[in-house]
C-alpha cells in the first residue's frame, strides 16, 4: 500500500509493539516526506499513539526500527535525534503550580534554547498577556497551546502531534489547525500529526497514512488519497424488476440503496444505451446522478470502521 | 547538575521544608513531653533516654514522612503527564538520580535536624552530662543511611506506580511493620530483613533494663550492630538498581 517518497525524515520497518498477547502495532513501515504536513489517521484504539510513542522512544518496539533524520535510533543516539524533534503526545505536559512563562523555561534549559525564544513563542501561540499565570488556572486550549509552544521551542526540524485538537472548541481547533498549516512554511518544519478525524486530516495534511487494528493500510499523498474517490451512477425508475432485468441483460453490476440503483463509472456511451433500452422498456426514468465517494466513504471502506468516525 | 537544579525549580521546595520542620517540630515536642516530668534522677540518664526515643519516634514516624516526601518530589511529574516530555529531552536515569539527590538532601537536613533536636532537648532540659557526641553522630549516620534506604523504595514507588495512594499506604505499613517486629526480638533475621525495623534495630545504640518492682527503667550503651548495617547496605544497593533499572525501562 506504501507509496515510494523520497527523501523521508522518518521511516519504520517492520515496526512492532505487543502488550500481552496483542499486537497493538502490526508491522508498521512509515514514510513520512520532508517538509510536509502527514496526516496519520486511524480509528480511536489503532495504534497512532503507540507508533508515535516508538518513534520518540517513549515506548520499546517489540520488534522493527525507527530511522529519523536518515539515522537509526538507538538507546544511545536517541536523544542527540530528539534535539530535533519538538513533540505533543495526547495531552499537553506541563507543571501546574507554575507559569507558563516557567514552564516554557524549564523545557528551554533542558533543550539548551535561549530564553528570549520563549516570549517569541508566547505570542506565536497567542498566550504573552497570560505568561506569568499558573498553568493550573489555564483553559484546556491554553494548555494546548502551551503545549504546541513547548514543542515549538527551538523551532526543531520535525514535529510531532499526536490529537493536538483534542478536547478543544471549535474556534480552538479552526486556531490550532491554522497554526500547524503554517508551520512548514514559516518555520521550515514537517509536522507529523495524528488524529482520528478525517476532516481534520483532509484540512491540513500532504501526505497521508491510515493505520487500523495497528496496520498500516494506506500510505500515500492525500492527493492520491482523494483520486481513489471513483464515483458511482446512481439513478432511479419507476419499476425496479424492470430495470433489474434490463441490468441482468446488459451484464452491468449493481447495487441498491434508497430506491437508487448504483452503478459502477460508465462511460457516457454505455449510459445512452441504457437510458435508450430502459425508454423502449417504457421504463421512466427519475433522475440519474453522478456520486462522487467522499473520504469518509474511502476511509470507512478502508478501515471497515464506522463507529469511529 | 542542570537536571538537579530543574528539580529545585519544579518542586515546592518551600512545602517539602515546611514538611521537614514540621517532622522535626513533633519530635521536639515528643522528647520534651516525656522529659516535661521527669525527675533529677531521671535526668541524669537524660542523654540515653532521648537516644532511646528518638530511633521509636523514627520507626513510627519517618516512613510516613519519607513517603510523603518521595511522594511530593515524584506526583509533580505525574500531576501534569511531563514524563514524555522529559524523557525526549534528558536522559531517563539523569531524571531518576536529579530526584534521588533533591530527596537525599531532604533526608539529610531531616537527621541532621533530628541530631540538633537531641542537642537543643538537653540544653533546654539542662541535662547534668555534656551531650554524647559519638553516640549522636552514630545515630545521626544509622538513621540516615535507613532514611535513605527508605526514601529509595518509596522514590521507586511514588515515580513508577502513578496512583500515589499504593506508595502512602506503603509507607504507613512500613511504619506499623517497623513498631510490630521491634518487639520480636526472638527473630533477628526477620527484623533485619524488613527495612523500616532497622530505625530500631540499627539507630538504637542503647538496649533498656525495666525493673518492675521499681519500676525503674535503666540504659546501657551496645555496640553497633553489623547485621543491621549489612541489612540497610544490602536493601540500599538493591532498591537503587532496581529504581535505575525502572526508569531505563519505564514507558509512558
Amino acid at each position: 500500500m506504501n507509496a515510494m517518497i523520497k527523501n523521508p525524515i522518518i521511516t519504520t520497518e517492520s515496526l512492532c509493539k505487543k502488550y500481552g498477547n496483542l499486537l497493538r502495532v502490526d508491522h508498521v513501515d512509515l514514510s513520512v516526506p520532508q517538509n510536509a504536513i502527514y496526516g496519520f489517521l486511524g480509528p480511536n484504539g489503532a495504534g497512532k499513539s503507540t507508533t508515535l510513542k516508538m518513534i520518540l522512544g517513549l515506548a520499546a518496539p517489540t520488534r522493527g526500527c525507527v530511522t529519523i533524520f536518515g539515522k537509526q535510533s538507538t538507546d544511545k543516539n536517541r536523544l542527540e535525534l530528539l534535539k530535533n524533534i519538538g513533540s505533543l503526545i495526547e495531552s499537553p505536559s506541563y507543571y501546574g503550580h507554575l507559569s507558563g512563562f516557567d514552564n516554557l523555561r524549564i523545557a528551554a534549559i533542558l533543550k539548551g534554547v535561549d530564553e528570549k525564544q520563549i516570549l517569541e513563542l508566547l505570542s506565536i501561540v497567542r498566550l504573552t498577556s497570560q505568561k506569568d499565570k499558573k498553568v493550573n488556572h489555564y483553559s484546556l486550549g491554553m494548555k494546548q497551546r502551551l503545549g504546541l509552544a513547548t514543542a515549538l521551542l527551538g523551532y526543531p526540524k520535525l514535529l510531532i502531534l499526536d490529537e493536538p485538537t483534542n478536547g478543544l472548541d471549535p474556534a480552538g481547533i479552526q486556531e490550532m489547525r491554522e497554526l500547524i498549516v503554517s508551520l512548514p512554511k514559516t518555520f521550515d518544519m514537517t509536522v507529523l500529526v495524528s488524529s482520528h478525524l478525517l476532516s481534520e486530516i483532509d484540512q491540513m495534511a500532504d501526505y497521508v497514512g491510515i493505520i487500523n487494528q495497528g496496520k498500516l493500510i494506506f500510505e500515500d499523498s492525500l492527493e492520491n488519497l482523494h483520486q481513489k474517490s471513483h464515483g458511482n451512477i446512481a439513478f432511479r425508475t419507476d419499476s425496479e424488476n424492470k430495470t433489474i432485468q434490463i441490468l441482468n441483460e446488459k451484464q452491468i453490476s449493481f447495487q441498491r440503496k434508497n430506491e437508487y440503483f448504483l452503478l459502477p463509472p460508465l462511460t457516457d456511451d454505455t449510459i445512452g444505451k441504457l437510458s435508450h433500452s430502459m425508454f423502449e422498456q417504457d421504463i421512466m426514468i427519475y433522475r440519474i446522478e453522478n456520486r462522487e465517494q467522499s473520504l469518509e466513504d474511502i476511509f470507512l471502506s478502508l478501515t471497515g470502521k464506522e463507529q469511529s468516525l | 547538575m542542570k537536571p538537579f537544579k530543574l528539580e529545585l525549580a519544579k518542586n515546592r521546595i518551600s512545602i517539602l521544608m515546611l514538611l521537614t520542620f514540621f517532622f522535626l517540630a513533633i519530635n521536639f515536642v515528643w522528647c520534651s513531653f516525656g522529659l516535661r516530668t521527669a525527675s533529677d534522677a531521671q535526668r541524669q540518664w537524660g542523654w540515653m533516654m532521648l537516644l532511646y526515643e528518638m530511633p521509636i519516634l523514627n520507626a513510627i514516624l519517618a516512613p510516613s514522612f519519607v513517603a510523603v516526601l518521595a511522594s511530593r518530589i515524584a506526583d509533580v511529574e505525574h500531576k501534569g503527564e511531563t514524563l514524555k516530555l522529559l524523557y525526549t529531552l534528558q536522559s531517563r536515569s539523569s531524571l531518576y538520580h536529579a530526584k534521588l539527590a533533591l530527596g537525599v538532601i531532604f533526608c539529610l537536613l531531616l537527621c541532621i535536624g533530628q541530631a540538633l533536636v537531641v542537642v537543643l532537648t538537653g540544653k533546654v532540659f539542662h541535662f547534668e552530662h555534656a551531650a554524647p557526641l559519638d553516640k549522636i553522630a552514630l545515630y545521626f549516620f544509622f538513621s540516615l543511611l535507613v532514611t535513605f534506604a527508605s526514601y529509595i523504595l518509596q522514590l521507586n514507588l511514588s515515580l513508577f506506580i502513578r496512583n500515589q495512594m499504593v506508595s502512602l499506604s506503603i509507607g504507613i505499613i512500613g511504619s506499623f511493620c517497623g513498631l510490630f517486629l521491634m518487639f520480636l526480638n526472638q527473630y533477628p533475621v526477620l527484623q533485619h530483613a524488613v527495612l523500616w525495623t532497622n530505625y530500631v534495630t540499627l539507630t538504637l545504640s542503647l538496649i533498656s533494663e525495666y525493673d518492675a518492682k521499681t519500676r525503674y527503667i535503666s540504659y546501657t550503651w551496645c555496640n553497633v550492630n553489623p547485621w543491621g548495617l549489612l541489612s540497610v547496605a544490602i536493601w540500599m544497593v538493591v532498591l537503587y538498581l532496581i529504581g535505575r533499572r525502572l526508569s531505563i525501562t519505564n514507558e509512558v
